[in-house]
C-alpha cells in the first residue's frame, strides 16, 4: 500500500508585505538571528514605562509621553507586566509600529528610537513556553528566578525564524483592532 | 491597519530583506542561518507569504480535555481515586489495565464520566457495566506490545484473530503507540513514520470496521513548534490513509508525559517539562492531555495529593488561544516538509515488506538507537556546563532510571531511554546508592 499527498497549487498574488528589520516593526526590529536574553529577578533594572495591561488606553499614554518627549536618540526601556503572554504578541508589535510612526513624524527616521522589551515570568512553570513565545515577540528580556533561568539554559532552545507566527490568522486580527484603536485616537498627530 | 502603514512605510520584498541579513551578516554566508535538523528538516531565518507554494488541509475540530491517568492495582482503591477525581473536576478518565480479571463493577462503581481504557491483554472486557456506560472506550494494541517488549500477547496469528473479534465490540477501538518511539529517541520522522506504518499493517492484518476510531498515544518534545508540525502531520497521515483503508478519517490524540524528558533527580525540571509539554499539547489540538503517571514520580516527598494533581491538570496558565498557531507559515512549512519525507519513509518500509517484517529484521530498532545516540550527543554539546543545584536528598520511592532486564524476546524491542539519564545516573549513584 502506498501513499501519497493531494497537495493543491496556491497562487500567490501577494505582493504588498511587512518585513522584520524595517519599519513599521510589525515583523520585528531584528531582520534575523534574534534572541531573548534571561536574567535573573534579582537585577537591578530601571524601565521608562512600566504596561500592566494590555488596552488602547494603556498604549496611547505611554505613546502620548514619547510624543511629548524632546530626549535625542532615545531608546525606551519597558517592563510588560501582563498575565498572558498572548497579550505580549499582541502588544508589542502595536508599540513597536507607533513609535517608529513617532520618530518618522519627528526626525523622517522611522528607527530614530526604539524600545526594550522586558517580561517578567509567570513561575508557573511555563518559563519555557513563555521564552518561545518571548522570542517571536523579540522580547529582549525575560526576568525570571534563578532555578528556572539555570533550567532554560539547560534545556538549550533551538533558533527560530523571525515573527515565527506570522500567518496566525488570529493574532492578525486581534493587533488590527487594537492598532485601529489607538490609530483612532492617535492619527491627529500623524495626519497633516 | 495595512493601508494606515503602507501609506507611511513602504512594502519590502523578500529580496530587500535577504539583502538586508547579507548585509548584517558582512559576507558570511546566508545558508549558515538555515538550520537543518537530522530528519533533514530545515529552517529558514525568515518566512513570507511567497513561502507557501502548495496547501494540504484536513477538517478536524478539538477541545482538549484534561484526562486523569489512573493505573489500577486494587480496584477498591482505584475506585476511590477515581470519585475523588471527579468530585475535582474532571470529566475525563484513562485507565491503564493489566490484569484481564479485574473487577470492573467495583473500579467503576458510581464512576459516570468519559472513560479510556487501555487493556494491556487481550481477552475482552465482557462486564455489563460497560456496556450501560456509552462514554467508555476500550483500547487494544498487539502491535505495540511486539514493539515496546519483543514479544506478542500470544503469539502474531492469535493475537490478530483475538483483535479481530474485540474490535467487533462498538466501544472497542484500535491504538497507536508513537510514545514507544519518542521515549527511545527516534525523530519527528521516525515517530510519525513508524506509527502510521502500524496503521497500514493493522489494515492488512484486520478488517478493520468501518467506525473503528484509532487513537494515537503520543508524547512531545519541548520544541514547540516541531511538536505541533508533529501533531498535524499524523492527522494528516491518518486522514489519508484512512480514506484509503475505508476507516473514520478522524482519529483522536492521547497525549502522554514524556518519559525521554523525565530527570531522574530534578522535580523541578520535570514540572517544567510537564507543563511545557501539556501547553503544546493544547496548542497542538490533541483530544486528551494526561495527568503524569504516578510511577513517573520517584521521591516520597514529591507526591501530590488528588486535588493538587487535578487542580494543575486543569489549570491552563499560559491561557493562550491554542487557534493562535493555526495558518502560522513556519509551522506549516514543517508540516509540508515532514509530510513529504514521512511519505517516502513510509513507502520505503512497505517495499521493505511492511513495518512488522522490519520490525523483525531489527531495522526499525536499529535506526532508531542510532538516533537516540545523535541526539544524546547533540544534547550533551548543547547543554550549558552551567549546573542545576542538586535537590537535597529525598527518599526514594522507585528507581528513576528506565530499567533494562535481559529477558528472552522472540524479536528485538525497542528500548525507551531518559535523554538526561547520561548526566543524571552518576550523580544519583553517588547519592543514593550508599
Amino acid at each position: 500500500m502506498k501513499i501519497s499527498i493531494p497537495y493543491t497549487k496556491i497562487h500567490q498574488h501577494i505582493l504588498e508585505e511587512q518585513a522584520a528589520g524595517f519599519a513599521p516593526f510589525i515583523r520585528g526590529y531584528k531582520s534575523d538571528c534574534f534572541k531573548t536574553s534571561i536574567i535573573t529577578n534579582d537585577t537591578n533594572l530601571r524601565y521608562d514605562f512600566h504596561i500592566k495591561e494590555v488596552s488602547a488606553k494603556a498604549i496611547i499614554s505611554v505613546l502620548n509621553i514619547i510624543l511629548k518627549s524632546t530626549k535625542s536618540k532615545p531608546v525606551y526601556h519597558l517592563l510588560i507586566d501582563i498575565a498572558t503572554i498572548e497579550k505580549t504578541l499582541e502588544l508589542t508589535p502595536i508599540l513597536r509600529s507607533f513609535l517608529a510612526l513617532i520618530s518618522k513624524h519627528k526626525t523622517e527616521d522611522a528607527s530614530y528610537a526604539s524600545f526594550i522589551f522586558y517580561i517578567k515570568g509567570t513561575n508557573s512553570k511555563n518559563s519555557i513556553i513563555e521564552y518561545q513565545f518571548a522570542e517571536a515577540s523579540q522580547i529582549n528580556y525575560l526576568i525570571t528566578n534563578s532555578l528556572e533561568a539555570s533550567i532554560l539554559a539547560f534545556s538549550s532552545q533551538k533558533s527560530t525564524p523571525i515573527d515565527p507566527l506570522y500567518g496566525s490568522e488570529i493574532l492578525k486580527t486581534k493587533i488590527e483592532t487594537l492598532f485601529t484603536e489607538v490609530w483612532d485616537s492617535l492619527k491627529k498627530h500623524f495626519i497633516t | 491597519m495595512d493601508n494606515i502603514l503602507f501609506s507611511h512605510f513602504p512594502p519590502v520584498s523578500e529580496k530587500q530583506w535577504k539583502q538586508q541579513i547579507q548585509y548584517i551578516l558582512k559576507g558570511e554566508n546566508y545558508q549558515n542561518l538555515i538550520h537543518t535538523n537530522s530528519d533533514g528538516i530545515s529552517t529558514l531565518p525568515f518566512y513570507t507569504k511567497n513561502s507557501l507554494s502548495k496547501a494540504i488541509s484536513i477538517n478536524y475540530k478539538t477541545q482538549p480535555s484534561a484526562t486523569y491517568y489512573c493505573i489500577v492495582s486494587d480496584e477498591k482503591k482505584a475506585n476511590t481515586e477515581l470519585l475523588e477525581v471527579i468530585n475535582n473536576e474532571i470529566t475525563t478518565i484513562y485507565i491503564a489495565l493489566f490484569n484481564p480479571k479485574t473487577n470492573l463493577d467495583t473500579l467503576l462503581k458510581n464512576i459516570n464520566c468519559e472513560l479510556i481504557i487501555q487493556c494491556y491483554f487481550l481477552e475482552p472486557l465482557h462486564d455489563t457495566l460497560l456496556l450501560k456506560n456509552k462514554q467508555v472506550t476500550i483500547l487494544y494494541d498487539c502491535i505495540g506490545k511486539i514493539s515496546k517488549t519483543g514479544n506478542w500477547y500470544t503469539n502474531a496469528k492469535v493475537d490478530f484473530i483475538t483483535m479481530r473479534s474485540a474490535l467487533k465490540n462498538k466501544a472497542t477501538h484500535l491504538s497507536i503507540n508513537l510514545t514507544t518511539f519518542h521515549n527511545a529517541g527516534a525523530t519527528i520522522l521516525q515517530q510519525v513514520s513508524y506509527t502510521i506504518s502500524q496503521l497500514i499493517q493493522y489494515s492488512k492484518k484486520l478488517s478493520l470496521p468501518k467506525n473503528t476510531t484509532i487513537h494515537y498515544h503520543v508524547s512531545l518534545s519541548t520544541d514547540m513548534y516541531l511538536e505541533i508540525a508533529k501533531i498535524k502531520t499524523l492527522r494528516i497521515l491518518h486522514t489519508i490513509l484512512a480514506t484509503q483503508i475505508g476507516i473514520k478519517p478522524i482519529c483522536k490524540i492521547i497525549q502522554h508525559k514524556s518519559k525521554r524528558n523525565l530527570s531522574g533527580l530534578h522535580t523541578k525540571i520535570n514540572d517544567i517539562f510537564t507543563a511545557t509539554e501539556k501547553q503544546i499539547a493544547i496548542l497542538a489540538g490533541v483530544d486528551y492531555y494526561l495527568s503524569t503517571p504516578k510511577h513517573f514520580v520517584f521521591y516520597k516527598e514529591d507526591l501530590q495529593s488528588i486535588p493538587k494533581i487535578c487542580e494543575e491538570l486543569n489549570n491552563n496558565a499560559l491561557q493562550i488561544n491554542s487557534s493562535i498557531t493555526k495558518n502560522v507559515i513556519y509551522i506549516e512549512k514543517l508540516v509540508q516538509q515532514l509530510l513529504d519525507k514521512s511519505v517516502i519513509l513510509i513507502n520505503n518500509i512497505e517495499d521493505g515488506g511492511g513495518y512488522l517484517e522490519q520490525l523483525k529484521k531489527g531495522t526499525i530498532q536499529q535506526k532508531t538507537a542510532i538516533q537516540e545516540k545523535t541526539s544524546t550527543l547533540l544534547f550533551l554539546k548543547n547543554t550549558t556546563k552551567n549546573s542545576i543545584p542538586i535537590p537535597s536528598k529525598k527518599t526514594t520511592i522507585a528507581y528513576p532510571f528506565l530499567k533494562s532486564k535481559k529477558r528472552k524476546t522472540l524479536w528485538s524491542p525497542i528500548i525507551e531511554k531518559q535523554l538526561l539519564e547520561t548526566i543524571e545516573r552518576p550523580l544519583w549513584e553517588k547519592k543514593y546508592s550508599r
